[in-house]
């Protein structure tokens, strides 16, 4: 069995396409997003012009819940960074007359619907101080709709003056904030969605393994099968070895992230192992299940990868909307993708103070893992073909 | 009433023991009603031509392939596909090369031998052996894909023996090498049989099975043509052998005067050569040699072959043995 497993690795290891595609990938797709990164970050945040921001007052914007509370807090004269300075107008002529004047750099409105707009002036284009702009009114947007949908649930909090102070005091803004202030937010959603892709590549480890060790799927399996140790033990060994060299990968690929690119895991390297081990397994269980299939091509593994990654996020912040969007309508089908699950794992890590979502993510990889490998063992278990 | 003393079927000396082997693929029938009996020390050739179900029998009896009928028992007892301990006692060289591309040549033959033998250090002999014996010493730390094609299939018959088996099947071992590496590997079989083992060969190239083997299946469609030994099988035909002379042109008369020889079927005179195709008869080279004096003929060169087991094929389907293999 320890000589199955050694072998089963040193095949692995040593499978060039194998390895750009579970090891060098996501290592350099990191290194991509660290300088993508890493540029916005230079335009010195210290020489960061806080924003001159019209108000209109109107019915809909006192509607918005904690829009009012979140603008104060980030105005404030004693905020740690003042993004704001707010200035009230009467209606949206006046704001408008007042940002081509120059007096504001833009305004701020609120549809029927709830929904923030932020007007800026064409001279702010491009500008650090309207990207950060729009991060915190994005910020704005995510709490309003948890706050929106915690009310649903529990309607007492409605009446609850503290709910509101969520808006200016909770982990989730004040985090993204202190965040954005070192480098824009959202990039760790990225980092995260791009460990979610590489637990998703790491799947063809264990289907080049399985294809391996089974008559069907190659010569080299014939031959493995007529040898004189009980299959069990043939595939235990092949499911470990398949298991640690994903592991290996994603961990690589975690410490590149942590160490050499900075991204914040919020202080909880050890949960993250956790999520590591899972997100191994999981790649491990869906990988042998796609192994024991003659016609499978590696490139269709990461086909598949890439389409789920479309759902945790990984490709910008349209994809972003589209997968928060996906999520907040059908929560059942973000669960049932396993990278949509990783991601959110690392996400809840950093987001959430309580281990709650992070657990539930743990429990949603478990769940896809399991099907997958009872499948995958009642196919493998054969070793007596029809025809080969 | 004792139940345990109900009789039990004769054990056999058998080690391979294949009766009425049925297998179909779709509305193919690969084997058809195929029965081998192998016994220990053999050297056992299956014979056929390409798609004649050679591998197909092999796969049936290491239970690789399920088959639609017919027993088959491996050392006299019935062979399953979890019968690990029949498994540990063969060995099988496929006949596709199948050996890890990733490892090289020694971490190949120790991973295969891996399957068989647990204990290390007795694996590092058995693996050197097996290395010394096909004459890869030089290539250890190659990969496969280093390999030229006849020091590959060398590694897929070292990967196949180093747990030394008793009963060994090798697939088609030399398709596709050099007369030099083919030579090596006949050379090695036989071995390997002296050492003990007994070996189940097939091949489509009759020299090879008429030089190393003690007995013979031939078979075609997947059904048995003809069994016995080399020499049994050459005495079931009325094939005998072929003459070939060297002489000057001949004259029609006394080209018709060997025609006539009692056991001569054909004679043709071709560039500077008389080819004559006996059935079986005991002095048919004399009997030509004797016309050819009288008609004040000289020669040169004689060959007298002997029939082989192509002649054998020939006479009993009506086809050809050999095809168009290459080299
Ligand atoms: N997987 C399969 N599905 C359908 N038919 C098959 C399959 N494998 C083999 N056959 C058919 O079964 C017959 C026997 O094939 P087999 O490979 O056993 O022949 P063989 O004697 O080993 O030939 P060769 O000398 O070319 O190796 C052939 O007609 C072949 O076409
Ligand atoms: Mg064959």
């Amino acid at each position: 069995m320890l000589s199955t497993f050694k072998t089963t690795v040193l095949s692995l290891v040593r499978d060039h396409a194998l390895l750009v595609w579970t090891l060098l990938f996501p290592i350099i797709m990191s290194m991509v997003f660290g300088l993508m990164f890493s540029s916005l970050q230079e335009q010195d945040s210290y020489a960061f012009d806080t924003v001159h921001l019209g108000i209109i007052r109107d019915i809909d914007f006192d509607a918005a819940p904690g829009l009012d509370q979140m603008l104060d807090a980030v105005s404030a004269e004693d905020a740690q960074t003042r993004y704001f300075e707010l200035t009230d107008c009467a209606d949206v002529d006046e704001a408008t007359r007042l940002t081509n004047d120059g007096t504001i750099d833009g305004y701020l409105t609120v549809s029927s619907d709830g929904t923030p707009e932020l007007h800026l002036a064409t001279r702010m284009n491009g500008t650090y101080a309207a990207s950060i702009s729009k991060a915190v009114m994005d910020s704005y947007v995510r709490t309003a709709a948890e706050y929106k949908e915690a009310i649903s649930q529990r309607p007492e909090l409605a009446a609850d003056p503290q709910a509101l102070a969520v808006f200016s005091t909770s982990a989730v803004s004040t985090t993204q904030l202190s965040v954005t202030r070192t480098a824009p937010q959202s990039s760790m959603r990225y980092y995260y969605a791009l460990l979610g892709m590489a637990a998703g590549m790491a799947a063809m480890i264990a289907a080049e393994a399985v294809r391996r060790c089974q008559a069907t799927t190659s010569p080299v399996g014939a031959r493995r099968v007529m040898g004189g140790i009980p299959r069990w033990k043939v595939l235990v060994a092949t499911m470990g070895a398949s298991w640690a060299c994903s592991m290996a990968c994603l961990v690589v690929a975690f410490c590149f992230m942590r160490f050499v690119i900075g991204v914040d895991f919020g202080g909880r390297e050890g949960w993250c192992l956790v999520a590591l081990v899972l997100s191994a397994a999981m790649a491990t269980c869906v990988g042998a299940f796609l192994g024991t299939f003659v016609r499978l091509h590696a490139g269709i593994i990461s086909g598949l990868t890439c389409l789920l990654s479309i759902f945790s996020g990984l490709y910008g912040p349209g994809v972003q909307t589209l997968s928060d969007t996906v999520a907040r309508t059908f929560p059942w089908l973000s669960a049932m993708n396993p990278l949509w699950q990783i991601s959110h794992a690392f996400f809840s890590l950093l987001y959430y103070d309580s281990l709650r979502p992070f657990a539930a993510s743990c429990l949603g990889l478990v769940a896809i893992s399991v099907p997958f490998l009872v499948l995958a063992v009642i196919r493998m278990r054969r070793q007596r073909y029809e025809h080969l | 009433m004792d139940t345990d003393n109900a009789p039990q079927p004769a054990p056999t000396s058998d080690v391979v023991a294949v009766d009425g082997l049925v297998k179909r693929y779709g509305d193919l029938v690969a084997l058809d009603h195929l029965s081998l009996h192998i016994r220990a020390g053999e050297v056992f050739g299956l014979l056929g031509p390409n798609g004649s179900g050679k591998t197909t029998a092999i796969n049936c009896i290491l239970s690789l392939l399920s088959y639609d009928r017919g027993d088959i028992r491996l050392f006299g007892e019935p062979m399953e596909p979890t019968r690990y301990d029949l498994k540990r006692r063969i060995g099988v060289v496929p006949q596709e090369v199948a050996v890890f591309d990733e490892l090289t040549v020694r971490e190949n033959v120790d991973a295969f031998c891996a399957l068989y033998v647990d204990d290390r250090s007795r694996r590092r002999e058995l693996v050197d052996e097996a290395i010394e014996f096909v004459g890869l010493g030089d290539f250890v730390k190659f990969r496969p894909k280093k390999l030229s094609g006849g020091l590959r299939r060398r590694l897929n018959i070292a990967c196949g023996i180093a747990h030394k088996p008793e009963l060994i099947f090798l697939d088609e071992p030399t398709v596709a090498v050099d007369p030099q590496s083919r030579n090596s590997i006949l050379d090695g079989i036989s071995r390997l049989n002296h050492e003990g083992a007994t070996v189940v060969y097939t091949s489509h190239y009759m020299e090879e099975v008429e030089q190393i083997c003690s007995r013979i299946l031939i078979m075609d469609a997947g059904h048995e043509v003809a069994q016995g030994t080399n020499d049994e099988l050459k005495a079931m035909i009325g094939t005998g052998e072929h003459i070939r002379i060297e002489t000057a042109p001949l004259e029609e008369d006394t080209l018709e005067a060997i025609r006539r020889v009692e056991h001569v079927r054909h004679a043709i005179y071709e560039a500077g050569e008389l080819a004559c195709e006996c059935s079986t008869g005991a002095h048919n080279l004399a009997d030509v040699l004797g016309i050819l004096s009288g008609a004040g003929v000289s020669y040169g060169r004689v060959y007298s072959e002997p029939p082989t087991l192509n002649d054998v094929f020939l006479e009993i389907t009506g086809k050809e043995l050999r095809d168009e293999h290459v080299g």
